[in-house]
């Protein structure tokens, strides 16, 4: 059979589906489509949810320094997460700027879908970053945070900070060899491969 | 806004085979379909005042449910999170008349179109369409010999499938 018989084939079906398929006109009308959910708009809202946390813990962290500023101790670990905590801002509000440019009516599917796979690309490379980043503000936070709130000097008390320290640091290196593993090296494999295809499809000639 | 729904309405009406082909193409779980359908609804209803009429209205269309269809329905959805929340189909199946052999014929071609990639099935909807190599080559963002040399090869590879069936 030649392509022609089945582009044939294929215009019958068209002409059947034109006449059978039925549109939902009274449900299209009463629905607002601007309220459903775009699947960008998740990864979008997650980073922006991600950036108000980070505001919140910065101003929180500054505010526990200021209450201890007279103990070195504090005053080194609060500015050690103020900082992480503030990486971790700009890499959610680059990825917020880079998912608000990526849009794909004008684009054509190769160029979308090479934007769009590299975006993944880079969003699961920073948040590779992004969770190592986190267990430093974790530690850091941990005897400031009992600190403030507790008055408990955890300095003092290194049979409660040694083993609370090992538990942080134990459970972030098993959920980072777990997220690492299944998660973001799985994707980022599977993004890679898609792009290589995407990148052979587009140089074949 | 309202009279812009029913511009909306009527681009929908009038391509919803295009749509329906693409769902159908793309899903073979009627569920996830049903999910495609609507999301590339909202897609393009939320690029509609968008469109400048620089492009054809049948190539916008191709690019934004094409991109939605191969972005969002690339692996098998059945642990993802449902991306919209409407239960009933916005574009309902039809009831064709008997016609066995040219439906025997169509479900070959989409068990064909099946276990091709992502892009290469776009190239083969474009195909049947009867959409020409400008056209193929504007809504893919390839080069025309590029359209020329792939169109040359999917036309061996449906001969070779279809004279083994």
């Amino acid at each position: 059979m030649e392509l022609n018989d089945l582009k044939d084939i294929w215009m019958q079906y068209d002409k059947r589906l034109k006449s059978s398929l039925k549109l939902n006109e009274e449900l299209l009308r009463l629905i607002n489509l601007e309220k459903h959910n775009r699947a960008l708009r998740k990864p979008l809202r997650l980073e922006l949810l991600n950036m108000m946390i980070q505001i919140g813990m910065i101003g929180l962290t500054i505010y526990f320094v200021i209450q201890l500023s007279t103990e070195r101790f504090y005053l080194i670990t609060g500015a050690i997460a103020c900082v992480m905590c503030t990486i971790s801002l700009i890499f959610s509000a680059i990825k917020v700027s880079r998912l608000y440019d990526l849009a794909y009516y004008h684009l054509s599917i190769m160029q979308f879908q090479k934007e769009f796979i590299q975006l993944k690309i880079f969003i699961m490379r920073l948040r590779k970053i992004e969770y190592n980043i986190a267990s430093i503000i974790g530690i850091t936070l941990l005897p400031l945070l009992v600190k403030a709130t507790a008055g408990i000097d955890l300095l003092g008390h290194l049979t409660v900070l040694i083993p609370a320290l090992v538990f942080v640091l134990g459970s972030g290196y098993s959920i980072g060899v777990w997220l690492n593993l299944i998660v973001y090296d799985k994707s980022l494999k599977d993004a890679e491969m898609f792009l290589s295809l995407l990148n052979k499809f587009s140089n074949e000639e | 806004m309202p009279v812009e729904k029913d511009n909306f309405i009527a681009v929908i009406k009038d391509n919803q085979s295009l749509i329906f082909k693409i769902c159908y193409s793309y899903c073979s779980n009627p569920e996830d379909r049903k999910d495609l359908q609507q999301d590339i609804i909202i897609q393009l209803w939320n690029s509609f005042t968008k469109f400048d009429g620089r492009v054809k209205i049948s190539t916008w269309i191709y690019r934004i449910a094409l991109n939605t269809a191969i972005s969002f329905y690339r692996k098998d959805r059945k642990n993802k999170e449902k991306i919209v929340s409407m239960d009933t189909s916005l574009i309902s199946l039809p009831v064709f008349g008997p016609n066995v052999e040219q439906d025997e014929r169509i479900t070959l071609l989409y068990k064909y179109i099946e276990n091709l990639n992502e892009i290469d099935k776009a190239l083969i909807l474009l195909l049947l369409e009867d959409k020409s190599y400008r056209e193929i080559a504007d809504i893919l963002g390839i080069t025309l010999t590029n359209v020329a040399t792939k169109i040359s090869r999917v036309k061996k590879n449906l001969k070779k499938q279809f004279n083994n069936n």
